[in-house]
């Protein structure tokens, strides 16, 4: 359980023992789910967590340490681990950690809800799910696989420091998806995900609309698998929707964004970036680019008030006017870099480190209309959501395959296109951007990160965007 | 282990009411994890957790659920919300029966060995100090160290125990524009070959020190067990009948097809010799055995839980998760070629991947960005390294276009290959790369 007088025993044993830093973070959890598949339950599973992570700075090496057992000989052992662990590294440490001190918190926050989801009757919720299945039919095509889930957590967390920081929090987020597979013996198969988040209660459920979402879902697979052709090859004017524009800006200009990448720290697993230390300043895209990461969106699936080292979260302006702008930081990434905290370290539990991670990430709007970016086209293609992406580990080679798609013929969007390929650098990508919609718009998702993996809920976001002269493949 | 965890999972299945059958599993892991880079360790971490989960079920009625909690009274109330909840679903056919007595064999228990911080910390400096004697400026290393132990009882009357030890340490090292990567892994920490792994990387590093742009088409390449791994890995996902059912795989429908040439076989071993997730019964009750999935390019088997071999008529592969199966230990078998004949001609050799995501798991259309040192080689030398590719293709056709298996196994994990896998190098033919350009 939650117990402050423990956290702040830990932290009078940690400084006797002689770290120059300690952060303690109590959490407690409860996750309630459904999967229904095929008109079927699955399962139905609920599960509670409690723990402690504990961090410590010693002889300028950190060290990480978390258990369930939140007995006090447990925790005092952990402790002693952490410390043990940090000692033995601090043999090879060239630059020691610095743990940025700001203005000292004591602050408690939660997010806002209507209705409690672990008071709605299991009943209920997977009598939502099974109506599902009713909305996915369409002519001439079947959907052999159809999963549908909806899942709610909350998460209560007290984060306690040496600094005399001190942050209680309590967040419930409401999680669902679509994953749905259309086939036609003559056309084959085309599938979607498509995942749903918030921080919401019950009441998240009926604003999704469920219902009309795989309706819609339906008609856009049946479409694009009878009706859609291969696009032609080469350089198109292209418009990204939403989903699309939201999920480069993530991956191009958030990911790299990230100091400890910048710095190399995650270099053996999630890679490093683009950018240098240096780079503040450096002209990226063109002046219509404008990225914002956001944590304090109300109601987002990446919303905090506070990070997990307990420093107030703001929005961060990654990219204005083309420009790299800022990265994301935690506490010693700032320090490294002689910058101040902005409130981007996220733990994904209580067992994993905070490390610098995005929130809600969005390609900012500009003030004109959809139809005003596609008038502009004559011969181009709108990739309006997408199934396959990657990118490379320093985040500059990426790859988008259009899921819903059309041809742009001559100012208007025509004819349905079958999977087609972005395949283009970051530099040349924001440097196509010549006009931005205003028509701002959110996507679930899971960012994952770190070793041991730490996936966190996120946002991504933005207008459509036109670009000018890129190159467009098929699959 | 303690006896007092064991006995909550005990106290958790008496407490069945007729007609219910329960099962609990309490996992407990115990682990350790050390990171390097730049010349300094960034973090060192510890983990000691213990999870009680239950399953569940009731006349066609099935609910799971896990707390973290050690406390009896905890574990109780978990099964009480789980009959909560199960009682509000539409009872279903269930096809899941849990194991009875079980008559697995227990494992002998390898003699603990000694881990001390400071040994962890020193075989990570190793590492690195092979990695720059073979040329690379810079690295990052990772060296993760766990010991887990599982205790399932069931009202079918199974009261198993097993523990199972991981250890493997990963390094990426740096050269001009190159870097490589070199993975050491074994059951045992002290087989562990830092030296070996930090030289590879090195190594490769350098050589790649200097690449060029590649160029787009359709190659003849080379597989490192590296990359190999990571796709025997989704074929794996894929052979799960979870996967099948659900619309994630490219093996549905294809049970006793030829899906590769009659050299490759892939199985699943849950009692793998050296293997890292070695369990002796699954999450049933059932003990697990050498499954094969491809045998000689048939495709064998699904793996499965009771509930997908009495649903879909096949037989049980021991791979339970109570809802979806899983593999324990993949393995390719070892092909007949030296690894060097895998090389001649023109071939590019790829040595890692990353960020492998499908456009259709059902037609096994996917995409994955080539990481770290890759060659352009004629006859068997390396003419240059090549940057800025990726490798855009179709899963069940290079599964069919394999053309050679190197002649010696290594056992990969690291952070894109979660399932451990045994694997040789691979010769596949007609693959496409494409480039950003």
């Amino acid at each position: 359980m939650i117990n402050e007088d423990l956290a702040l025993n830990l932290i009078r044993r940690a400084e006797q023992l002689g770290a120059s830093y300690v952060e303690t973070r109590f959490e407690e959890s409860e996750e309630e789910g459904a999967i229904v598949k095929n008109r079927e339950v699955d399962a139905v599973g609920y599960s509670r967590a409690s723990g402690v992570g504990i961090r410590v700075v010693y002889r300028g090496a950190l060290g990480f340490s978390s258990t369930n057992d939140l007995s006090e000989a447990s925790l005092m052992k952990m402790l002693d681990t952490a410390i043990s662990m940090a000692k033995a590294a601090s043999i090879r440490i060239k630059n020691p950690v610095r743990v940025a001190q700001i203005e000292s918190v004591s602050a408690k926050w939660a997010s806002e809800r209507k209705q409690n989801p672990f008071s709605v009757p299991m009943e209920e919720k997977i009598n939502e799910l099974l109506a599902l299945d009713d909305y996915a039919t369409y002519a001439d095509v079947t959907f052999p696989a159809r999963v549908f889930s909806i899942g709610f957590n909350e998460k209560r967390k007290l984060i306690v420091n040496s600094y005399g920081d001190k942050v209680e929090s309590d967040v419930l987020r409401a999680e669902g998806f679509i994953f749905l597979t259309a086939y036609n013996p003559q056309k084959g198969s085309i599938q979607k995900y498509d995942q749903l988040g918030e921080a919401s209660g019950w009441e998240a459920v009926a604003k999704w609309d469920l219902r009309n979402r795989t309706k819609e879902l339906t008609k856009v697979l049946s479409d694009n698998l009878m009706k859609g052709t291969l696009p032609e090859t080469g350089e198109k004017d292209v418009v990204l929707g939403s989903e699309v524009s939201g999920i480069v800006v993530h991956e191009s200009a958030g990911h790299p964004a990230e100091a400890d990448r910048i710095l190399g720290r995650e270099a053996a697993q999630a890679g490093e970036s683009y950018l240098k230390p240096t780079s503040l300043g450096l002209k990226i895209g063109s002046d219509k680019v404008n990225v914002i990461d956001d944590p304090t969106l109300p109601h987002s699936y990446g919303y905090y008030l506070y990070d997990d080292e307990g420093v107030k979260a703001r929005p961060r302006y990654l990219i204005k006017d083309g420009v790299i702008n800022e990265f994301l930081h935690n506490r010693e990434t700032a320090s490294l870099l002689g910058a101040q905290p902005n409130g981007a370290a996220r733990a994904s539990a209580f067992d994993r480190e905070p490390m610098v991670r995005m929130a809600n990430t969005y390609f900012a709007p500009g003030d004109q209309s959809l139809d005003e970016l596609v008038e502009g086209i004559s011969d181009g293609v709108y990739i309006k959501s997408f199934m396959e992406w990657n990118i490379d580990d320093v985040r500059w080679n990426e790859r988008y395959v259009g899921l819903e798609a059309y041809s742009i013929k001559n100012g208007k969007i025509e004819e349905p296109l079958k999977a087609p390929v972005l395949e283009i650098t970051t530099g040349k990508l924001y440097s196509s951007v010549d006009a931005v919609s205003r028509n701002l718009a959110f996507n679930a998702a899971t960012c994952g990160k770190g070793e041991p993996s730490q996936g966190v809920p996120v946002w991504t976001g933005g207008a459509e965007v036109r670009l000018r002269r890129v190159r467009i493949s098929k699959r | 282990m303690q006896s007092a965890d064991l006995d909550v999972a005990q106290v958790v299945v008496r407490s069945a009411k007729p007609g219910e059958e329960v099962a609990c599993l309490i996992a407990s892991t115990s682990r350790k994890m050390v990171r390097f880079s730049n010349g300094e360790f960034t973090v060192s971490q510890a983990w000691n957790e213990i999870e009680t989960a239950i399953l569940y079920k009731n006349r066609g009625s099935i609910a799971v659920g896990s707390t973290l909690s050690t406390a009896t009274d905890a574990a109780l109330s978990l099964l009480d919300r789980l009959r909560i909840s199960a009682a509000s679903m539409k009872p279903k056919q269930d096809f899941s029966k849990l194991a009875p007595k079980s008559s697995y064999k227990p494992l002998a228990e390898a003699p603990k060995e000694p881990v001390s911080d400071d040994m962890l910390a020193d075989m990570v400096l190793r590492a690195d100090s092979a990695a720059s004697a073979n040329g690379a400026e810079r690295s990052a290393v990772v060296l993760n160290s766990e010991d887990n132990s599982w205790h399932l009882v069931t009202t079918t009357g199974a009261e198993l125990t097993a523990t199972s030890t991981s250890n493997h340490l990963v390094i990426r090292a740096f050269s001009g524009q190159g870097s490589g990567q070199g993975i050491t892994a074994s059951s045992r920490l002290s087989n562990l070959n830092p030296e070996a792994a930090g030289g590879r990387a090195g190594e490769l590093a350098r050589d790649a020190r200097s690449p060029e742009p590649g160029e787009e088409g359709y190659f003849d390449v080379v597989l490192d067990p590296s990359i190999f791994a990571n796709l025997v890995d989704s074929i794996g996902y894929a052979s799960s009948a979870y996967s099948v059912e659900s619309g994630f795989s490219f093996l549905a429908g294809r049970l006793g097809n030829d899906v590769a040439p009659p050299f490759l076989s892939i199985y699943d071993d849950g009692l793998l010799k050296d293997g890292l997730l070695v369990r002796p019964f699954d999450d049933e009750g059932y003990p697990t055995q050498r499954t094969s999935i491809i045998e000689a390019g048939h495709l064998r088997h699904y793996l499965t839980n009771s509930h997908f071999s009495n649903k879909m008529g096949i037989p049980n592969t021991a791979n339970a998760g109570w809802i979806e199966p899983r593999p324990w230990n993949l393995e390719v078998s070892a092909g007949k070629d030296e690894e060097s004949d895998l090389f001649s001609g023109h071939v590019i050799y790829i040595t890692n991947n990353w960020y492998t995501r499908f456009q259709n798991y059902v037609t096994g259309d996917f995409s994955t960005i080539l990481r770290d040192a890759v060659f352009e080689v004629k006859e068997g030398k390396r003419i240059r390294a090549l940057k800025g590719l990726r490798l855009s293709d179709n899963l069940p056709r290079m599964l069919s276009s394999i053309t050679a298996l190197g002649n010696r196994q290594y056992l990969i994990r690291w952070w894109e290959v979660e399932t451990p896998v045994l694997l040789p190098y691979v010769r596949i033919s007609g693959v496409h790369l494409t480039s950003a350009g």
